[in-house]
This record gives structure tokens, C-alpha cells and sequence, in this order.
């Protein structure tokens, strides 16, 4: 009996320790959660408030006005962004869709296929300014001008693993029964990846190719070596090209309050362009996936 | 028949692939061979001591990466150690905490900030950020913390390595939510039930229970944010300010290997400062192959758990 009043204080403590580890536990996490939110809201809302003010019609379609004034617009960037988008789609998606169909639909468990697969993951996480390296010695230093061709290639290179894997993942979910189907036709292997899987998989592919799209269209770093950026409207695929991205960093760094603002209403108008893409992206996966159950 | 007979159509459409494999084998093998040549009369002059030395003299032509490699690992490291607790935190919370209407929501807004593109978040700690621990958090800690750490003093310039690392940290969040969330969905709810069932309390439940069990998964996403975090270039670039001395404090400046090319990069005076700015991508380029394929064996254990989710 003597010990037993112990064994309830006892008891007791550690049920308060644990109810104040579990209160610990719980409240850091939505403190953490709330400042998560916080980054996103804070983030968004510095770009609308100081960046709303310098959207307006010139802006879209105007040249940068002289160093420092106000006005101008930063139409050269966004045509700039458009050609440059365009070439590395060229690159990119043959590219990467071919590697993608290689590994759902050829690939066998030989070295070779495992030697693609691991290398096409490492390449997505090399930092892009490697890729600006590449480009800049073998398309920059030989024509000896920085161009749209240069950042293109840039920005194509680094879209390729990007659309291989996405295509691999989408191929991938299409059930093996389709195929089969397919093969038991008389279909031969050709027409059932082209003709069968693929338009199967074609929500998925066309919504990495947004998101791949989105993703180089927010690049900086490589076409910093490559496409160094104008303040005119291009004049040729081997002219120095501009970027939305390039706008940004250039106003964002220089000491006039009229760059700023405008760099926040660049930087606006590349959120809101991303975001539409990413909100695309979840709408037509989670439709492309009902369709392929 | 012939030359058009479905047999041979096929070997045509397989050679195509193959091809397209090939070329892109062949891009990667190149880009390796055109960064090693670059760096090739960095190398030859000044060897593995690149790695070690400091001192980066563009005048005299004495370079040693020893301050960017340093740097690279300090923003690298405690921008992971702010960032992988928020973001575990805020996974286990959205998976475990939030009802079930408010969980899809949240960890969508949080995901949405991995599509900012990077040039806005440098921005961001360019305008908002740097002034801020300029004007309020650096004179704050030069008077409560720099005294007894020295770590903490300085000067306040806002930007530096302080802004670099809280805004590598934010970019970071989202990545590691979003995966980690993917391994603590994986585990299995018979789990939890019987940790319940033993007279754990909920809290208990999710730190011996669940995250344990989604042990492999939460490193994997550690390991890819640290990819990110090695490799991030321009928003760094635009907050850490530059400098070519180790860091003694937080308030430093300095760069790190990746931003010392996007901002050095068009300033190169000689063929020898050019090559070691490559020497650097060379070195930035082993670490991250290093750190992704660990992050590629990692995270494809969790994914086969349960197959590819797009």
C-alpha cells in the first residue's frame, strides 16, 4: 500500500509532461505553419501594393523610357521572354519527350537505361548557371556575340530533363493493359507509344510542358552569360535578346525609386503568368488522372 | 513490303529514340568536357590549393575559391536548419493537425511558393528584407547578442549573409513541405490507430510513430532541398551583397560559388580570372552531382513505395 501513492504522483507528473510536451508539439508547428503563410502573403502582397502602380498600358507596350525617368515600358522583355520561351520549346520538348518515352516505354533494367534514368535526375538539380557556362563557350565566345540563339539553348538544355521525367511519370501511369491491347491488335510498338500511350498520357504531357515552360520562363542565372539582356526591342535571333527576368534584376538593383517599382510590376506580372500556369497544371492533372482510371 | 514494312518502320521509330537519348547523353557528356577545359588553366596553375586557399587578387591573378566554398556551406547549412524545421513543422501540421477540408488548401498555398521564380525572391530581400535587418534586426543584435558573440556583430549593411540565408530559407520551405507531406501521407493510418490504441497521446503519436516511419522520406526531401540550397544562384546573388574574405560574422559580405559567377561573370579583366570563376562552376557542379544523385537513391526508395505521382 505504501508504494502505491507514489506510483500515482508519478503518474501525474509525467501525464503533465507529456499534455505540456504535446501543447509544445503542437503550437510550434502552427506557429511554423502561420509563418510559412506568412512568407507567401508577405511576398504577394508587397508585389500588388508597390507594383500595381506601374502596370498600365505603356507598360506592356512601351521601350524602357531614359535611365531613371519615369515612364516606359518593358515590352522588349516580355517579347524577349516570348522568342527566347519559343527556342528552348524547340530544343526541349523533342528532346525530353524522346528521353521520356525511352524510359516508360523502351527502357529495360540494363545499365544503359539505369544510366539515363540517374542521369536525367542529377541534371535537374545541376544549378542552371552551369548550363549559362556551357552555352556561353560553345555559341557566345565563337560568334562572339551574346544572343537570343545563346539563351535559347540555355534555357532549352536545362527544360530537357525537366520534360523527360514529367513525360516518363505521365507515360507511366497509362495501364499496361492499354498496351497490351494495343500489341494483341496486331498494332506494332511505334504506333501503339504514338498512337496509344502517348494521347492517352496527353493531359499530362501538355501540363509538364507548362510547367516546364513556366519554369525556364522565371530563369536568370544562365542568360546572364547567354542572352545578357537590351534595352531595345531584339533585332535578330543573334543579337543580344532582353528578358523579363534580366528587367527585373536590372531595375531591382539600380538606385531610382521609378526602377523599383517597375521591378515590382515586372515581377508581378511573372507571378501572376506562372501562377495561371501552375493553377492549368492542377486543374488538367487532377482531370488527366481521372481519365486515365 | 520492304523498306516500309512495319518491322522496319519500328527499328526507324527505335533508332529515333535511341537517338534523341543519345544526343542528350551527349549534351551532358559535352557540358562536363566544356566546363573542365575551361577551368583547365586554373587548374594547371593553381591546383587542388584552389580549393583551400583564399585571396582573390584579379589584379595580381591569385585566386582561391576557400571563401566562396565556405560560404556556400554557411548559407547552405543554416538556411537548411531554419527551413527544415518551419517546413517539417508545417507538414506535420498540415497532414496531422488541420481538418480534412483545410489540408489540400494550405499546402497548396504553400506549394505555390516554389513557383515564384527565383529573381523575385531576390528582389524581395533586396528591397524588403536587407532594409529591414538594416533599420530593426541588426542593431538589435549588435546590442543584445554581438557583445557576447562575436558571431553577431558587425556592421549593418542589410545585405549580406544574414539576408542571403533568411531567403534561401524561405525558398527552401515549400520544396520540403511538399515532399515531406508526400512521406508522412504514406504512413499507414493502422500505425497511428495502434500508438492510439497504447495510450499515446496525439502528439506522441506523430513523433514516435509517424515521423519515424516516414523517416527515409523526410531525409530525401532534406537532401533535395539541400540540392537547391548549394545550386540556388541569383537570389543570393542579389542578397549576399559580395566580398572575397571569409565570413567572420553573420553581417558579412561575401558570395557564394554559385552568385561569385552570376555576379563576376561579365566584370572578368583576364583569360586567368575567367578560368577560375569556371574552376568554381566546376566545383559547384561535383557537389550538387553528388548531393542529387543521394538525393535521387533517397527519394525513389519512398516513391516506390507507392509508385510515381505526377
Amino acid at each position: 500500500m505504501a508504494s502505491r501513492p507514489e506510483v500515482l504522483r508519478l503518474n501525474q507528473s509525467s501525464d503533465i509532461r507529456r499534455g505540456l510536451t504535446g501543447m509544445l508539439g503542437f503550437g510550434s508547428s502552427i506557429i511554423a505553419t502561420l509563418l510559412s503563410l506568412g512568407a507567401l502573403f508577405s511576398i504577394l502582397a508587397y508585389l500588388v501594393v508597390h507594383g500595381i502602380g506601374a502596370i498600365n498600358w505603356a507598360f506592356f507596350v512601351r521601350e524602357p523610357a531614359a535611365v531613371g525617368e519615369a515612364g516606359g515600358g518593358i515590352a522588349p522583355s516580355l517579347v524577349g521572354t516570348a522568342i527566347l520561351v519559343t527556342l528552348a520549346s524547340i530544343i526541349g520538348f523533342p528532346f525530353g519527350i524522346g528521353v521520356g518515352i525511352y524510359l516508360s516505354e523502351f527502357a529495360k533494367e540494363n545499365l544503359f537505361a539505369r544510366f539515363t534514368r540517374v542521369a536525367i535526375n542529377t541534371f535537374i538539380g545541376v544549378p542552371s548557371i552551369i548550363a549559362g557556362i556551357f552555352v556561353y563557350f560553345i555559341l557566345v565566345k565563337p560568334t562572339n556575340t551574346f544572343s537570343a540563339v545563346a539563351g535559347g539553348l540555355a534555357l532549352g538544355i536545362i527544360m530537357i530533363p525537366i520534360m523527360a521525367r514529367t513525360t516518363e511519370d505521365v507515360l507511366r501511369m497509362v495501364p499496361d493493359s492499354i498496351r497490351e491491347a494495343a500489341l494483341a491488335l496486331g498494332a506494332p510498338k511505334w504506333r501503339v507509344t504514338m498512337g496509344i500511350v502517348l494521347p492517352a498520357a496527353r493531359a499530362g504531357v501538355i501540363t509538364g510542358g507548362i510547367l516546364a515552360v513556366a519554369r525556364v520562363a522565371g530563369e536568370t542565372a544562365p542568360l546572364i552569360l547567354t542572352a545578357l539582356g537590351n534595352e531595345y526591342f531584339p533585332s535578330g535571333l543573334f543579337h543580344p535578346i532582353d528578358e523579363i527576368t534580366l528587367r527585373i534584376l536590372k531595375y531591382a538593383r539600380g538606385p531610382y525609386d521609378v526602377w523599383h517599382e517597375q521591378a515590382y510590376g515586372a515581377a508581378l506580372i511573372l507571378v501572376v503568368g506562372v501562377a495561371l500556369g501552375s493553377l492549368l497544371l492542377r486543374l488538367t492533372t487532377r482531370r488527366g488522372m481521372v481519365r486515365n482510371e | 513490303m520492304g523498306l516500309f514494312s512495319s518491322a522496319s518502320v519500328d527499328r526507324g521509330f527505335r533508332a529515333i529514340i535511341l537517338g534523341f537519348v543519345v544526343g542528350v547523353l551527349a549534351i551532358f557528356g559535352a557540358l562536363l568536357l566544356v566546363l573542365i577545359n575551361g577551368a583547365w588553366p586554373a587548374m594547371k596553375q593553381f591546383g587542388l590549393g584552389f580549393i583551400v586557399h583564399t585571396g582573390w587578387d584579379p589584379v595580381h591573378l591569385a585566386f582561391g575559391a576557400l571563401p566562396f566554398i565556405v560560404g556556400t556551406l554557411v548559407v547552405a547549412t543554416c538556411a537548411m536548419l531554419v527551413a527544415g524545421t518551419i517546413g517539417l513543422l508545417t507538414a506535420v501540421c498540415i497532414t496531422e493537425l488541420l481538418p480534412h477540408w483545410l489540408q489540400d488548401p494550405v499546402a497548396y498555398l504553400i506549394e505555390l511558393l516554389a513557383f515564384i521564380p527565383s529573381v523575385v525572391y531576390g528582389l524581395f530581400g533586396l528591397l524588403v528584407i536587407a532594409p529591414f535587418l538594416q533599420t530593426t534586426v541588426q542593431p538589435w543584435m549588435m546590442d543584445n547578442l554581438g557583445t557576447r558573440f562575436p558571431a553577431f556583430n558587425g556592421a549593418p549593411y542589410g545585405v549580406g549573409y544574414l539576408c542571403a540565408i533568411v531567403i534561401l530559407a524561405i525558398m527552401l520551405i515549400p520544396l520540403i513541405v511538399a515532399l515531406s507531406r508526400e512521406a508522412l501521407l504514406l504512413v499507414p493510418t493502422s500505425q497511428k490507430e495502434g500508438a492510439l490504441a497504447l495510450g499515446s497521446k496525439r502528439w506522441e503519436v506523430i513523433w514516435h510513430v509517424t515521423v519515424p516511419y516516414a523517416r527515409s522520406g523526410i531525409i530525401g526531401a532534406l537532401i533535395v532541398a539541400l540540392g537547391r540550397a548549394l545550386g540556388e544562384t541569383i537570389a543570393v546573388a542579389m542578397t549576399i551583397g559580395g566580398g572575397f574574405h571569409l565570413p567572420k560574422t553573420f553581417m558579412d559580405q561575401g558570395y557564394t560559388l554559385a552568385s561569385v559567377i552570376a555576379n563576376e561573370f561579365n566584370e572578368v579583366s583576364s583569360n586567368t580570372y575567367l578560368s577560375a570563376l569556371i574552376y568554381c562552376g566546376l566545383i559547384l557542379f561535383v557537389i550538387t552531382v553528388i548531393v542529387n544523385i543521394l538525393a535521387y537513391y533517397s527519394v525513389r526508395r519512398m516513391a516506390g513505395a507507392r509508385g510515381f505521382k505526377a
